[in-house]
């Protein structure tokens, strides 16, 4: 899940071609509407594919762009293995934990 | 003719309004028949018993008025003096005074009169010109006769049965006979002295029977009360026949069963059949009394029911008519629904031609078949602009397909298909292949000799598959072909590609690659994996290992980024496996995926074969695994058998 300053929004445990737009396009709205820190909770998330990544990738540039910032946390298995490979973490910081990504 | 029927609505219309309005009519023609021809036979029965009993009771009383004056005159025998002028004087009174009486008598019995005559008996009658006189004791043994005798044995009068008259003429005559009494010629008292007679001529009254006459062939009998014919239609059978030898002599059954209820009833109505006069007839009869005499009504039953059969012919014009009136008022009906529907039927038939312009002329109308018309046209002009925008929808489709195929031919031919690729080289084996999840997929393969002993390979996922990944794709290849060189370090190569992709990528699209070159002489390879799957690397009978991941990160991403080199050493005999997450992400229809450590668990199954046939068992059992689930991902696999002479 990720948080707003304000509010929760459920995350699909499978980000792939098929969750990523609609998963896309919501984040985009609350950016829109102008949330600035937005933390991604991992813990559900079991599957990630190379769309999910550039939905991701797309979120933390449009976050930037709004001067806010997106933060991952709690990614577990697969996920983080691949997070870690493409060195993702150099664009959407990580955490191990939420209340980490909350400070 | 039953097809007909199921195919019509007007039929099935006609049928049903035929059928019930002929039951309708045929009941309705039944009861009042049934009820008006009861009713009728209820007013003949009471109508014909009245005027038989009226008529029979009529004859009864003028015959019964006759025997009392006869009787009277036979009291008034008995007291005073009678001398032959007396008597004759009184029979001459009462014969012409009387119209009825045809002739009488005063015969005495023997000796009564005179003790020296045996018989005297004077008579007169009304003979053609007058009163004529006569002497019965001249003509026969009067005392022997019936009409003597009876009264005079029983002490009583007498009616005699009725007979024909002697005198020639045919009238039906009856006699009274009525005795008179006194002190006999011995001196007994109450003695018969004589019997006085009236002959009644019953022409009158059997007039009276035949005058009856009901509806317009019916008439009446009369029988006497043994059943002989009195007064019957047949004149030459008066008298001459009873009502039972008339049963007996002809072949009718029913007319003896009628004769029998006749004179075993005093009243009656019965059906008669045609046993009486021919005709279907009722009969009706009445019994007179005293004389026990029948008289009998016969009425032809057509007659009888003449009105009735007007009133049903009447009733079954007027039904016909209306059976006919609604027949044609209802296929009308049917035929204001069966007609547009006919019509829309044709409409249809010409919309499946591809005929679209029609036009529904009962859509005014306010009822079913104007709701189904409007509907109808509004559905059809649904349907008209679907067509449209479906044929236009598929002209695109059309032509978007066809240029991804061309787009995959190219595809195809960027990627190297011609194996064994490098036929003149006996120090390596090479082989791979892509196969798109989509038509055009986002992986790529390449591989190229630097110079004669430097072989470099690459292979690449662009981040999504199809059309964008694919074009991603085309680019990234040609990049890192044009960029590489012998001397060129690998990192500086994949830094000058990352910078060019992060230009102009604001879809955020992204590669992962993996890139190396291979000294052919001495085995050893300098690599980079960009966020890729690390190869496998294994040589015989040794254990299958992952590449180390060295490298950078996704390319076309970050900007600046660092890239690294890695250096490990091909053993002869030794084999490379490279390949895309297509492959290890292949899921199965339990949701599993393929996995690293199953194809690595494959590879060393696989033992030593050529770079073409590895490939292609590693192919297999992914297709296997896949089973019919649909690829989810493009699929790359690229083997390298180093193979250098020794």
């Amino acid at each position: 899940m990720y948080r707003l300053a304000g509010g929760w929004t459920p995350c699909p445990p499978l980000l792939d071609t098929l969750s990523a737009p609609s998963f896309q396009k919501e984040l985009e709205k609350q950016i829109e509407q102008g949330a600035k820190r937005i933390v991604f909770d991992c813990s559900d998330l079991e599957y990630v594919s190379s769309a999910g990544l550039r939905s991701t990738l797309i979120i933390a540039q449009k976050a930037k762009a709004a001067e806010g910032r997106l933060v991952c946390c709690c990614l577990r298995g697969l996920v983080k293995k691949v997070f870690e490979i493409s060195k993702f973490s150099e664009i959407v910081p990580t955490f191990d934990s939420l209340d980490e990504a909350l400070k | 003719m039953l097809d007909w029927f199921r195919s019509s609505i007007q039929a099935k219309v006609m049928m049903v309004v035929l059928l019930a309005t002929t039951l309708v009519l045929a009941f309705v023609l039944g009861v009042t028949g049934i009820f008006s021809r009861s009713f009728i036979v209820l007013d003949a029965e009471s109508d014909a018993l009245r005027v038989a009993s009226m008529v029979g009771g009529r004859i009864a009383n003028e015959l019964s008025s006759i025997a009392m004056a006869t009787r009277n005159l036979a009291y008034s025998l008995e007291t005073g003096n009678w001398d032959r002028k007396s008597i004759d004087n009184l029979l001459i009174a009462v014969v012409q005074r009387n119209r009825d009486i045809f002739g009488s008598t005063v015969s005495f019995a023997p000796f009564e009169f005179d003790p020296t005559i045996k018989a005297y008996a004077p008579y007169f009658y009304k003979g053609r010109n007058g009163l004529v006189s006569v002497q019965l004791a001249d003509s026969y043994d009067y005392f022997e006769r019936d009409w003597f005798r009876k009264p005079f044995e029983e002490k009583s009068p007498v009616w005699s049965a009725p007979y024909f008259d002697e005198g020639g003429g045919e009238t039906l005559m009856i006699t009274y006979s009525c005795p008179f009494f006194g002190q006999g010629a011995g001196g007994e008292p109450d003695t018969v002295r004589g019997v006085i007679t009236a002959d009644v001529s019953l022409d009158r009254l059997t007039e009276m029977v035949s005058e009856i006459k009901l509806e317009k062939t019916g008439y009446a009998f009369l029988l006497s009360n043994k059943g002989v014919l009195m007064v019957w239609p047949q004149k030459e059978l008066i008298m001459r026949e009873t009502i039972f030898s008339l049963a007996e002599g002809g072949k009718d059954p029913h007319l003896k069963t009628i004769a029998f209820e006749i004179m075993n009833q005093e009243k009656g109505f019965h059906n008669a059949g045609e046993s009486l006069n021919g005709k279907d007839s009722f009969l009706a009869f009445a019994s007179l009394p005293t004389f026990g005499w029948r008289l009998g009504v016969v009425i032809p039953k057509d007659e009888l029911f003449a009105q009735t059969y007007l009133l049903e012919r009447i009733l079954f014009i007027i039904g016909f008519a209306g059976i006919v009136l609604l027949l044609t008022s209802s296929l009308i009906v049917a035929r204001s629904v069966t007609a547009p529907l006919k019509r829309m039927v044709s409409v249809t038939s010409k919309i499946g031609e591809g005929n679209f312009d029609v036009d529904f002329v009962e859509k005014n109308r306010l009822d079913e078949v104007g709701q189904l018309s409007r509907a109808f046209e509004s559905m059809v002009n649904s349907l008209k602009k679907y067509m449209k925008d479906l044929t236009q929808a598929t002209a695109r489709k059309e032509r978007i397909e066809s240029e991804l195929r061309i787009a995959a031919d190219i595809q195809k031919s960027m990627l190297r298909t011609s194996f064994p690729a490098f036929p003149d080289r006996d120090d390596f084996d090479i082989y791979a292949m892509m196969r798109p999840a989509k038509e055009v997929g986002g992986d790529f393969f390449d591989f190229f000799l630097l110079d004669s002993e430097h072989l470099c390979i690459s292979v690449g996922d662009v981040s999504g598959k199809g059309t964008p990944a694919a074009l991603f794709m085309a680019v990234t290849k040609y990049l890192i072909e044009a960029s590489v060189g012998v001397e060129t370090p690998i990192d500086k190569t994949l830094e000058k590609v990352n910078a060019l992709l992060f230009k102009n990528n604001d879809s955020c699209m992204f590669v992962t690659v993996f890139l190396g070159i291979l000294n052919l002489k001495t085995g050893e390879l300098i690599y980079a994996n960009a966020g890729h799957n690390s190869p496998l690397i294994w040589t015989e009978n040794k254990e299958v290992q992952l590449l180390e991941a060295v490298g950078g990160p996704i390319l076309g991403i970050f900007d600046p980024a660092d890239f690294r080199t890695g250096t490990t050493t091909l053993n002869p005999q030794g084999h490379l496996l490279v390949y895309t997450d297509g492959v290890t992400e292949a899921f199965n229809s339990e949701g599993r995926e393929f996995s690293e450590e199953k194809l690595m668990e494959i590879v060393r199954l696989i033992g030593r074969q050529d770079a073409k046939s590895i490939t292609e068992m590693v192919l297999e059992q992914i297709d296997q695994f896949r089973n019919d689930v649909e690829q989810s991902d493009d699929i790359t696999i690229m083997v390298l058998n180093y193979t250098p002479r020794t």
